[in-house]
């Protein structure tokens, strides 16, 4: 039974659907918890995502399928730093999707078509970072929009630009940044139609490109625990959640908070070489050609965050767990809850979502990745009326040359208005 | 049995227990192969990784282990941690360029026996091997704990120790030893072989 009020949320489903399928996407969180490094590793902002730094490129710049030393490119292959004079790096991420963008839809004769496929920029995002000592590093980025559109800001709160300072002096010191910086909310997915970051009627809990001018603190004394805190300005914020009619009464200020546990082990089995219980006293089965046992070290994340301003609090909580044969499993579950009663009214609004992704992948090889999503969402509005809404996603990550990724992907939606599965592939093109 | 068959009789059982102690006395040639596992644990990120086809070619007198003599090998490109692009790193030349210096080594010169103990069968000898050790093509001198287990001519060995990276002047990546590398690597390798 469909509710008055999610007939009436169709045309806005309809625009959140066309909207969110052209979200901009960035860093890997598989590969982080396959290879047990931490976005910072590869990716110039602390919080992961974008620009890519040098060993973020030199990673890169080797995994594909034909890579530069196979097609007699050695120098290419052997590139260690995108860095010019040790002071300038440049990098981008462009995409493209192919895609039917929208919801089916009865056509005159009352048949329910789906839209037509069509291609469209997703991303167009140039970065630049500047690094005038080992301890500072000063970078941004522009998202261009498509044809006429100097900025790709599909969603309200979304910024054209990214601007940060990271201070990182020592290890043993946080590590502070500032700027129009995108605070660190739950795990920094590649792919921004993520329920978890979205509600069930798939607009944004974060757009792909949200920001705020704001400053973050991180500390990370030890490879197994960080945690991060900020306070940014709410304007974008606001945008977001009040554009279209005031639903969050938010404070002056919006505050984070993050914790991650990233524990690590190493574990074998079989084999007779390695130490440990190999070294007992029992001769009985000795052969003095060894066998590898089977080892492999297995990577993990359980944390939380929370996000706020005023009425509005937006917390995620997320584990994971990866190992370096290439596999990983990500679990991730987020809650949103808003209040706000404009001037007169008689009573607050409130709207409450949440949502759970799990996400399952591995790496056949490093340049072909196999990835199934099943997604659970769930908005509740006024009047006790409620959407909810499932999503399964199927994808295969090719990266056929250096710097480019295909990523064919089925995709089916099932909601209380309808149930409509689609081959999407996109394209892109990163450095 | 007269006086001379007697004698001629202790002749031999001496020339035999003689003969025997000497052959159990006599240094011993030991082919070790294995595996060591090694660790870098910096504030930012762990990493695990194993050294295969490890080997070690030893002289040894079982009696008087202070005699050990040999040289333990480790091929750089048998190196792995798991993820093939940090390998290709971690064998180029910022950092142990295994193409210029493909093998680390251990050449033992000098043993002093810390304990000994006996478990039925099984001895278990506890050393300091002292000696030279290359690493990225620079040597520098090292004493290292090393427990020797031994039942008849099978030996199993084991050592724990670390490395320093700047001793071995591995630089790496500007700003990547110390936060995401481990300054020192924790190195844990168990051989083992039989004696000859």
């Amino acid at each position: 039974m469909i509710s008055r009020s999610t007939w009436a949320a169709l045309p806005l489903l309809c625009v959140a659907l066309l909207a969110s399928t052209s979200e901009q996407a960035s860093a890997l969180p598989r590969m982080s918890l396959t290879a047990g490094s931490p976005c910072a590793t590869c990716h110039v902002s602390p919080s992961g995502g974008g620009m890519r730094n040098e060993l973020g490129f030199t990673s890169m710049n080797k995994v594909a399928m034909v890579n530069f030393s196979d097609m007699g490119l050695q120098a290419l292959h052997d590139q260690e730093t995108n860095r010019l004079f040790n002071l300038v790096s440049a990098g981008a991420d462009v995409r493209y999707q192919g895609v039917r963008l929208g919801i089916p839809t009865p056509n005159e004769s009352g048949d329910v078509e789906a839209p037509d496929f069509e291609i469209f920029q997703m991303q167009v995002q140039p970065y630049l970072a500047v690094h005038p000592t080992e301890w500072l590093t000063v970078s941004g980025s522009y998202s261009f929009g498509e044809g006429d559109n100097s900025c790709q800001d599909t969603w309200p709160g979304t910024t054209c630009y990214t601007a940060e300072a990271v201070v990182a002096p020592d290890p043993s010191l946080p590590t502070v940044r500032g700027g129009m910086i995108m605070p660190s909310i739950g795990i920094r997915h590649d792919d921004h139609t993520i329920l978890t970051r979205n509600h069930a009627l798939r607009q944004p809990l974060v757009p792909s490109n949200y920001a705020e001018w704001g400053g973050e603190i991180a500390y990370q004394p030890v490879s197994w625990i960080r945690a991060e805190a900020g306070v940014y300005d709410q304007s974008n914020l606001d945008d977001l959640l009040n554009s279209t009619g005031q639903t969050a009464d938010l404070g002056d200020v919006a505050y984070l908070g993050r914790v991650q546990w990233l524990p690590q082990t190493r574990i074998s089995f079989g084999g007779d070489e390695g130490g440990g219980d190999e070294f007992a006293d029992d001769f009985d089965d000795f052969d003095a050609e060894p066998e590898a046992p089977f080892a492999m070290t297995l990577n993990g994340w359980l944390g939380a965050s929370a996000y706020s301003s005023g009425d509005y609090l937006l917390t995620h909580f997320f584990a994971g767990v990866g190992s370096d044969i290439g596999t990983s499993l990500q679990v991730e579950h987020s809650r949103s809850s808003r209040k706000s009663q404009p001037e007169g009214a008689p009573v607050s609004v409130e709207i409450d979502t949440q949502a759970t992704s799990l996400i399952l992948s591995h790496a056949w090889f490093d340049w072909l990745v196999t990835s199934g999503r099943v997604e659970m969402a769930k908005a509740e509005f006024p009047g006790n009326n409620s959407v909810d809404t499932t999503q399964y996603v199927a994808s295969l990550e090719w990266f056929p040359l250096p710097f480019v990724e295909i990523r064919p992907e089925y995709r089916l939606i099932d909601n209380d208005i309808y149930r409509f599965g689609q081959t999407t592939v996109q394209l892109h093109l990163f450095y | 049995m007269s006086l001379r068959t007697r004698l001629s009789s202790a002749a031999l059982i001496c020339a035999v227990l003689g003969g025997g102690f000497a052959a159990q006395a006599a240094p011993a040639k030991v082919n070790l192969a294995g595996q060591f596992e090694f660790v870098s644990d910096a504030p930012l990120e762990k990493i695990y990784g194993t050294a295969g086809k490890v080997s070690g070619d030893i002289e040894t007198d079982f009696d008087n282990l202070v005699a050990t003599k040999g040289t333990i090998t480790v091929p750089v490109k048998e190196m792995k941690t798991g993820n093939d692009t940090r390998d290709e790193h971690m064998r180029s030349a910022e950092w142990l360029d295994a193409e210029t210096h493909p093998t680390i080594s251990f050449l033992i010169e000098k043993v002093d026996v810390k304990g000994m103990e006996a478990k039925g069968d099984v001895k278990v000898a506890t050393l300091a091997a002292t000696g030279k050790f290359t690493l990225h093509g620079v040597t520098t001198e090292m004493t290292t704990p090393v427990t020797v287990k031994w039942k008849g001519d099978k030996v199993k060995v084991e050592a724990n120790f670390d490395v320093k990276l700047s001793d071995y002047q591995i630089k790496g990546k500007d700003g990547v030893v110390g936060k995401k590398v481990g300054e020192r690597i924790q190195i844990k390798g168990a051989l083992k072989g039989v004696a000859k």
